[in-house]
């Protein structure tokens, strides 16, 4: 029996997919511009103002869906991951830009090694991209996948700090503009575990850290 | 467009339809003016025949072959002897009957054989009752053809109608109220002393002025259990002889004189207007009873 | 199966009820927890009304329906045969889909229960019992100048409040209510559901109703029914209402509760 609701739900997944595609679109511009100095901080201020506005209308869609037609189970569940996951791409958005913003800070950063963050952006493409997968197709195999790739970027993270502290010499511009750059990624990635906990509250009910105690 | 739905909504002018539509009412209530104009009839005429002949001596005289001092005295002490006690003996139970049947033993097989045999009865000839009457309780039981023999088959006779009666009117009360005083812990009883009998009672004693009227009417099984047309005193006690109103009717009408027959019908005015004031007081005592209801 | 954390006023055992021998629900066990509301859900003709109307033994009272099993109230099994269910329907109130308040007055609608099962009161005694019965139906103010006047002069949300206020006025354990609220307007509605929730902590409530919403606002635990292949009601899910609605168990309760079935 198809329900005045699924045009809502169907309407809310929509909204949320243009989030997905266009919030990968911008990590990813973000770090091949830090990679290759080039500037795309206008182009992720604009994105980062559409990811905005989509936020406010994936609320107002949830809102007017919770109040109209008093969904329960996982119709709740999933108006309510719709609402955090959207958070978290809208978030995204904004580190996004961030990154752009210290490539253009700094200047050119083809001198550095980049091959951490070259390494992190690289897994965070796959992140992403696995994680825009899980939630159309609402699958807790995925979902589990992209958390297991999560501890790789706090890795080098946690490495590259260590690195930091022991080198005496090496140029500030470098260290600087690498460590926020690894930072924003590492925030990144944490909501690419967000979202997939919103894609496993969907499924299965409970939060997973909630279950693993 | 407006023409359009306008001439859609007109009369049409005298079309088949508008013919049957204004003909029908008067063809329905054609057998109405039949029937009351048949009634009217009957009363005039026998008003007319008989008016001259009303006086005190139709209650106060017994009968006589002197037309001039013939009264009913006997006839009309005798039916209101034995309607009254059949009655008394019918009503309590058919109502107690109606009760059980519906509160008691519903839907079982006694039920369903009880109320069998009920309607059956409302199908017998009324002179069956009489022959039962004589036969059984005349004879058999040694009661004699006596005012207690004739109330008991009368009661007989109308039980039927009456319980029928009951019975409706007990499943006319909103099994709703029903289930609501069990749901607060009340026995049968108390559910038909409270709910059941104050709405059931009105209609109920209607029943039983409808079997008073029947009785008040049956000559054939009264002939049978009392054998007499006519006697010349009053009914004592219930083992008294006696006759009813009907028979002594029926005395008068076979007379050849002129004057019997005027009589006759001054006799049936006489049952009539009785009947009239019986169905008079069972409307004022329902009134009463169906509003007493709503208050308790 | 639902058991409530004090000892459970109610408790179904392997409850069946046949009419003239078709079975209408089979394999009913679920307790009732003391002092919360519990809502039966479920599509219509699945029972839930058979199983309500076993708890308070109204069931004897329809031809050809038969209970097996065991209830158990504070301990006793209410279907031995030694108890009567005249009393028991004193411990056990009711109240019905339609309101049915009696033909008389206000007040002596409230005190029939009172009158019926023998309570020996005061006049001044009696008009305690019947103010307080009111007043917990919430309807006393609307009322108290016109006690006199004939129940059926009252509105369609103030008779049902008044038949609540008749059951409660015998002092019963449990209240049962069989969908009390389906023919009254959404105002009275909300009245009688917060009403419910104001007497909570004195009975025991179970309310049957085919709304979910009202369920899910009005109750602390739901209990499921479903309709089995042969259209024999049984229990398929039971628990706290919150998370019967969030996260139900049972992919039948999930698809009835959001409306894709029945």
């Amino acid at each position: 029996m198809s329900r005045i609701l699924d045009i809502g739900l169907r309407h809310l997944s929509e909204l949320v997919l243009e989030m997905f595609k266009l919030s990968v679109w911008a990590v990813d511009s973000a770090v091949n511009g830090l990679l290759e100095y080039r500037n795309v901080q206008d182009k992720l201020y604009e994105s980062s103002k559409k990811l905005r506005g989509l936020y406010e209308e994936v609320n107002d869609v949830a809102t007017e869906l919770l109040a109209r037609y008093q969904p329960v189970a996982r119709d709740l569940r999933y108006i309510r991951s719709c609402l955090t996951v959207s958070y978290d791409l809208f978030r995204l958005g904004r580190y996004a830009l961030e990154i752009s913003r210290s490539s253009r800070m700094f200047g050119s950063l083809l001198e550095c090694d980049l091959a951490p963050v070259r390494e992190a952006g690289s897994i965070i493409r796959d992140m992403l991209n696995i994680s825009v997968e899980a939630f159309q197709q609402l699958d807790v195999e995925k979902a589990k996948q992209v958390s297991d790739m999560d501890e790789r970027i706090d890795e080098i993270y946690r490495e590259r700090l260590r690195a930091i502290t022991l080198e005496r010499d090496g140029s500030k511009e470098c260290d600087v503009a690498i460590t926020l750059a690894l930072r924003n990624l590492e925030r990144i990635a944490d909501h690419a575990t967000y979202i997939c906990e919103a894609i496993d509250y969907v499924v299965a009910g409970h939060p997973r850290h909630r279950r693993e105690g | 467009m407006g023409d359009k739905v306008l001439s859609s909504l007109q009369r049409r002018g005298a079309g088949k339809r508008r013919i049957y539509e204004t003909l029908l009412p008067l063809l329905l209530s054609f057998g109405l003016f039949i029937a009351i104009a048949v009634l009217v009839s009957l009363l005039l005429t026998v008003v007319t025949t008989g008016a001259h002949r009303l006086s005190w001596n139709l209650i106060t005289q017994y009968p006589s072959a002197n037309p001039a001092e013939a009264g009913m005295r006997s006839a009309i002490l005798g039916s209101v002897f034995t309607v009254g006690l059949a009655a008394a003996i019918c009503i309590p139970l058919s109502i107690a009957t109606a009760l059980y049947l519906e509160e008691y033993a519903r839907g079982g097989k006694i039920s369903q054989i009880l109320s069998y045999n009920i309607a059956n009865l409302a199908g017998v000839p009324s002179i069956i009752f009489g022959v039962v009457g004589l036969g059984f309780l005349a004879y058999g039981l040694g009661m004699g053809r006596t005012i207690i023999t004739g109330a008991f088959t009368l009661a007989i006779l109308i039980l039927p109608l009456v319980t029928v009666v009951c019975v409706e009117a007990v499943r006319a009360v909103p099994p709703d109220l029903k289930y609501g005083a069990y749901a607060l812990g009340a026995t049968t009883l108390q559910m038909i002393r409270r709910i059941v009998l104050p709405r059931a009672l009105p209609m109920m004693l209607t029943g039983g002025i409808l079997g008073i009227g029947r009785a008040l009417g049956e000559a054939a099984p009264i002939l049978v259990v009392s054998g007499l047309l006519f006697i010349r005193e009053d009914p004592t006690s219930l083992f008294s002889r006696f006759t009813v109103m009907p028979l002594q009717l029926y005395n008068w009408i076979s007379r050849p004189q002129q004057a019997f027959i005027e009589l006759s019908s001054a006799g049936i005015i006489a049952l009539l207007l009785i009947l009239f004031s019986l169905n008079l007081s069972a409307i004022v005592l329902r009134e009463y009873l169906t509003r007493r209801a709503m208050e308790a | 199966m639902v058991s409530g954390p004090n000892s459970d006023v109610l408790k179904v055992e392997s409850l069946a009820v046949t009419y003239w021998g078709k079975p209408a629900i089979q394999d009913i066990n679920i307790s009732f927890t003391r002092r919360e509301i519990t809502a039966i859900i479920g599509p219509s003709g699945c029972g839930k009304s058979t199983l309500l109307r076993s708890i308070n033994r109204m069931n004897d009272l329809i031809p050809g329906a038969r209970v097996y099993g065991k209830i158990y109230f504070n301990g006793v099994d209410i279907y031995s045969d030694d108890i009567d269910p005249v009393l028991i329907r004193s411990r056990i109130g009711m109240v019905f889909q339609r309101p049915n308040p009696f033909p008389f007055g206000i007040f002596d609608n409230v005190a029939f229960g009172l009158r019926v099962n023998g309570f020996k009161l005061s006049k001044s005694e009696l008009y305690d019992k019947v103010k307080d019965a009111l007043i917990k139906a919430a309807l006393w103010d609307e009322v108290k100048d016109r006690l006199n006047d004939h129940a059926y002069s009252l509105s369609g949300g103030q008779q049902q409040r008044l038949c609540i206020a008749r059951a409660l006025a015998v002092d019963p354990d449990v209240l049962l209510l069989d969908e009390p609220t389906v023919s009254l307007d959404p105002i009275s509605t909300a009245k009688i559901e917060s009403l419910l929730r104001s007497i909570k902590n004195e009975y025991t409530i179970v309310i049957v109703t085919h709304n979910m919403l009202q369920a899910a606002r009005a109750s602390d635990y739901t209990v499921v029914m479903m309709p089995d292949e042969n259209m024999v009601g049984r229990i398929i899910e039971a628990g706290p209402t919150k998370e019967i609605f969030t996260n139900p168990r049972d992919k039948r309760t999930e698809d009835y509760i959001s409306g894709r079935i029945g």
